[in-house]
């Protein structure tokens, strides 16, 4: 399989001197979805905004083999789709239209083909029918399934998320786990969700203050309560039932 | 919670609503110098009865109307006493209250009768360069959550103040609530401008 996001030894200190990563190595391969876990202010968001370019560490930072640089970051910020964690960041135009066809216009595609790739993107998450509604009035799944669909009329290939689900009630958390379901790209989460990642990941990466403590197979770190607990996270409710 | 303080008027169905938004901004701004350069008191007497008309056609409450000329007024009155103080004051500060009184109201109706966001197209339209667009845009899709935001701290803080009857502690509580809502709203731009960039968007970007 292909290495799609190959990080070597990334070290990123915020200006007020706060350490947020530290000598992190990762790599993720196409078509894999990816969990990060950890808890708050272990440095997932961080290392989420150094995968097309937003925050630049000390370190490799390599997307389908090209270093992240000036030179191609509108290729990267185009193939690596980054949804922030919350809709009211996200989502900054006035209407659901502007703002699903704000990527596609930043990378200067005509009138007509930006339209199109619009109507696919809210198809594919379901609002095909809100396109002249103004983002603010939706409800918070709406706006989540809407914030993914800005980046999906970018047609980005890695899809990095940050905290997808946090505040969704049941139904909109699974509609939201099933639009996860059925796009077929490299994926990145980060998420305290424990379970959505069983279900979603199939490698798990577990970070907290700033380093990689553990990485490996989904089920193998979500079990381990003596690698977990010292973390904040604890083994999901559905993994203790099937023991 | 839903406001739509800004288009409350924009939905109803009259002749005004229906006229495309970029005829509309022409009209506005050729009534609107028509009205401050009008030469004598008549044709300002009758530029101020077709505005009255055009309240009437738009069907926005005279409520509506005066309850947001009253928020201008204040400045109005700033430069009719400025103008006392000139040859001929009375007349001129006279003419300077009309004939800014008349140019917010039309303004007022020609704006609630026309949605926002039909606005901000009209405007595209008419090539009024993009970063003052995207800064109209902001406002608008901002001042929701703005108003919401207020309306939380607000409420966060009536119920945690029982029976508070000292005004200076009032004050110095709603300077905190302000103090705070501008610090998150100054982060919420950093991350905002991150979330841009994310989707490929340049400073250099004018088309």
């Amino acid at each position: 399989m292909n290495k799609v996001i190959e990080i070597s030894n990334l070290n990123f200190t915020y200006p007020d001197g706060t350490r947020a990563l530290e000598e992190i190595n990762l790599d993720v391969y196409e078509n894999e979805t990816l969990g990060i876990i950890g808890p708050n202010g272990a440095g997932k968001s961080t290392l989420l905004l150094h995968l097309n370019g937003l925050l630049n560490g000390n370190g490799k930072v390599k997307i389908f083999g090209k270093a992240v640089s000036k030179e191609n970051i509108t290729l990267i910020r185009q193939k690596v789709g980054l949804v922030f964690q919350d809709p009211q960041d996200q989502l900054f135009m006035p209407t659901v239209y502007e703002d699903v066809a704000f990527g596609p216009n930043n990378l200067g595609i005509p009138k007509q083909e930006i339209d199109r790739k619009v109507s696919s993107a809210l198809e594919e998450v379901g609002l095909l029918d809100k396109r002249d509604n103004l983002s603010y009035h939706m409800s918070l799944g709406e706006q989540k399934r809407l914030s993914i669909a800005t980046v999906l009329s970018m047609s980005p290939e890695i899809l990095v998320l940050d905290e997808p689900n946090s505040n969704l009630d049941p139904a909109s958390r699974r509609h939201l786990i099933n639009l996860l379901k059925s796009l077929k790209v490299t994926k990145v989460l980060a998420t305290h969700d424990l379970e959505m990642v069983l279900e979603l990941c199939s490698k798990v990466v577990l970070l907290d203050k700033g380093k990689v403590i553990d990485e490996g197979e989904t089920k193998e770190i979500l079990s381990d309560k003596l690698l977990l607990e010292p973390h904040g996270l604890e083994i999901p409710l559905s993994l203790l039932l099937n023991r | 919670m839903r406001h739509a303080f800004i288009d409350i008027y924009a939905d109803l169905n009259t002749p005004l609503h229906k006229l495309g938004a970029k005829i509309k901004i022409v009209f506005w701004v050729t009534f609107l110098l028509l009205i401050v350069f009008s030469p004598g008191r008549r044709i300002t007497l009758f530029y101020g009865l077709l505005v009255v008309l055009l309240i009437c056609l738009s069907k926005v409450p005279v409520k509506f109307i005066f309850k947001r000329l009253v928020e201008v007024i204040p400045f109005i009155i700033v430069i009719a006493l400025s103008a006392l103080f000139r040859k001929n004051g009375i007349a001129l500060s006279l003419n300077c209250t009309i004939k800014a009184t008349l140019a917010i109201i039309l303004t007022l109706v020609i704006f609630s009768t026309t949605k926002f966001t039909q606005l901000l197209e009209a405007l595209r339209q008419l090539k009024v360069p993009n970063l003052f667009i995207y800064l109209l845009s902001f406002m608008y899709r901002y001042s929701f959550l703005l108003e919401d935001q207020l309306l939380r701290a607000k409420r966060a803080c009536e119920s945690r103040s029982i029976n508070s009857k000292n005004n200076f502690r009032k004050v110095k509580i709603l300077s905190n609530i302000l103090g705070t809502i501008f610090i998150r709203t100054y982060e919420r731009a950093e991350r905002i401008h991150l979330a841009m960039c994310a989707r490929g968007y340049t400073n250099e970007q004018s088309n």
